[in-house]
């Protein structure tokens, strides 16, 4: 049963240290946000996730074309469409929120 | 089976913290290292081989649903059927399970099968390996889950679809983030590219036909700790059957085993193996002592435990719609008040190591505490 060799972990320790931090004292309320140069500001109502998951709320937007990854901007699903989007014809081609729509708690069993 | 008193390390939380176990206290502590559970070599064997054969009983089950298409007893919808079946036959990447177990110190009873989105993972591959080291490192614990789970993503990365693969959960849980980010962890640990995307953030690209992330990189292989019973109920199932190609870890045909209409049908099928409690379709049932389950319910919603028709205790919760199942009542013993559960993990095919959960109440519920183990030779 006993482990043979030192249990090492590359990624989980460093990944989730931020999820510890305590909440931020800025009142989220009063939030305008876009994610993206070519769309409008939109006021955010509040936080649409949990503080301790706030740093991954903007994820870089790009695309790869020619073996390279072209940033084009980012993007938040906590944002309204309009403030998402913009005049980008690349997010515009895609849909999300497909999943995972309909439970938002742990699945945990 | 013995659970000992003890005096939890100084400064505990920044000890586990350390590991990246963040969601040890909620409202009530989760992590529990006041006690732990000494277990006897002869009954972690047990354990371990009663794993195994039922893992081997529900391989033989699921092929009986199939082969007897009995999905209707499953409430699993007619759209899913092909999905299922196409797994089952392409042989999907599969990892993960966990059997949760009653044990009165002699029998070893099956209470469920957590096969989609079993949780705990962490808990009892990493917090509870670095408990046992700090406080009685010459002691044993049933736990290879650490080792396990990189040796099998080792095992699948051939099988894989070449490029990334992704994993997936809700944002709102951190419990639930832990688990995947450990699982990556362990991926990653065996040579395999990886990238984290969020249930909801999944985009569909109605061009190429396929799956990308946020950065419409085409999603190909995706282990997801998200239950297909939510997944074929939500708008992207069916561009989901747009594009079957795609691995979904843990496959399609987890759908029948991590319901719990599988354990009337493993009665069913081995009335004599001393792990199966008897158990039948509520409708079917004969049974005057019993505890009534939901075919989908998750952290012990809307259970009733039911002695000679009267209810004893009861649960509430969303579930409940879909059908009942009915399971004969299996009394553990109460250890200082506490009803200890045992989680086994399977990975891959073979029995990996334990969990202990314990509650108050009859019923393991979403507030039932992680208390460590070790082996006493």
């Amino acid at each position: 049963m006993k482990k043979s060799k030192v249990v090492t972990l590359v990624l989980i320790t460093a990944a989730l240290a931020s999820c510890s931090k305590p909440e931020p004292s800025w009142d989220s309320n009063e939030v305008y946000m876009r994610s993206d140069t070519t769309a409008n500001y939109t006021h955010t109502q509040g936080m649409h996730i949990s503080p301790f998951l706030w740093y991954y709320a903007f994820r870089p937007y790009g695309m790869y074309y020619g073996g390279r990854y072209h940033h084009s901007g980012y993007y938040s699903s906590s944002l309204s469409e309009r403030s998402n989007i913009g005049r980008s014809a690349m997010k515009g081609a895609a849909i999300r929120g497909g999943f995972g729509g309909s439970h938002s708690f742990s699945v945990s069993s | 089976m013995q659970r000992h008193t003890i005096t939890p390390r100084n400064n505990w939380q920044a000890a586990v913290e350390k590991l990246g176990f963040g969601f040890h206290t909620t409202d009530v502590p989760y992590w529990d290292e006041k006690a732990y559970y000494e277990f006897s070599l002869s009954e972690i064997t047990k354990i371990e081989s009663a794993t195994a054969e039922l893992w081997g009983m529900c391989l033989e089950a699921v092929q009986y649903v199939i082969d007897h298409k009995l999905y209707h007893q499953f409430a699993i919808p007619e759209k899913a059927i092909a999905l299922i079946e196409k797994s089952w036959n392409d042989d999907v990447p599969a990892i993960y399970g966990r059997f949760d177990f009653g044990f009165d110190g002699n029998n070893l009873k099956l209470f469920e099968f957590n096969a989609d989105t079993p949780t705990s993972l962490f808990e009892a591959g990493i917090v509870q390996w670095f408990w046992l080291q700090d406080f009685a490192s010459h002691k044993d614990q049933f736990n290879a889950v650490h080792e396990r789970l990189i040796d099998y993503w080792k095992y699948l990365k051939p099988y894989l679809h070449a490029g990334i693969l992704h994993f997936t959960c809700v944002k709102q849980s951190l419990e639930d983030l832990t688990t995947v980010e450990y699982m990556r962890d362990c991926a990653i640990q065996a040579g395999i590219s990886t990238k984290l995307i969020f249930i909801d953030d999944i985009g569909w690209n109605q061009e190429e036909c396929e799956f990308i992330d946020l950065e419409d990189q085409e999603i190909k292989n995706i282990f997801k700790l998200y239950p297909w019973e939510w997944m074929v109920n939500e708008p992207f199932f069916d561009q989901l059957l747009l594009n079957p190609q795609v691995y979904w870890i843990e496959p399609a045909w987890k759908m029948i085993l991590s319901n719990k209409a599988i354990l009337p049908i493993l009665w069913k099928l081995y009335p004599n193996c001393p792990y199966i409690l008897e158990c039948y379709f509520e409708e079917e049932n004969s049974l005057k002592d019993y505890v009534k389950k939901p075919i989908y319910s998750r952290e012990g919603a809307n259970i009733s435990i039911v002695k000679n028709g009267q209810i004893l205790e009861e649960t509430r919760g969303i579930y409940g719609m879909e059908g009942h199942i009915c399971q004969q009542i299996f009394n553990i013993p109460k250890f200082e008040n506490k009803i200890p559960v045992i989680g086994s993990w399977i990975i891959g095919q073979q029995p990996s190591g334990i969990g202990v959960r314990e509650d108050d109440s009859l019923i393991t519920g979403n507030t039932s505490c992680f208390i460590p183990h070790l082996i006493n030779n």
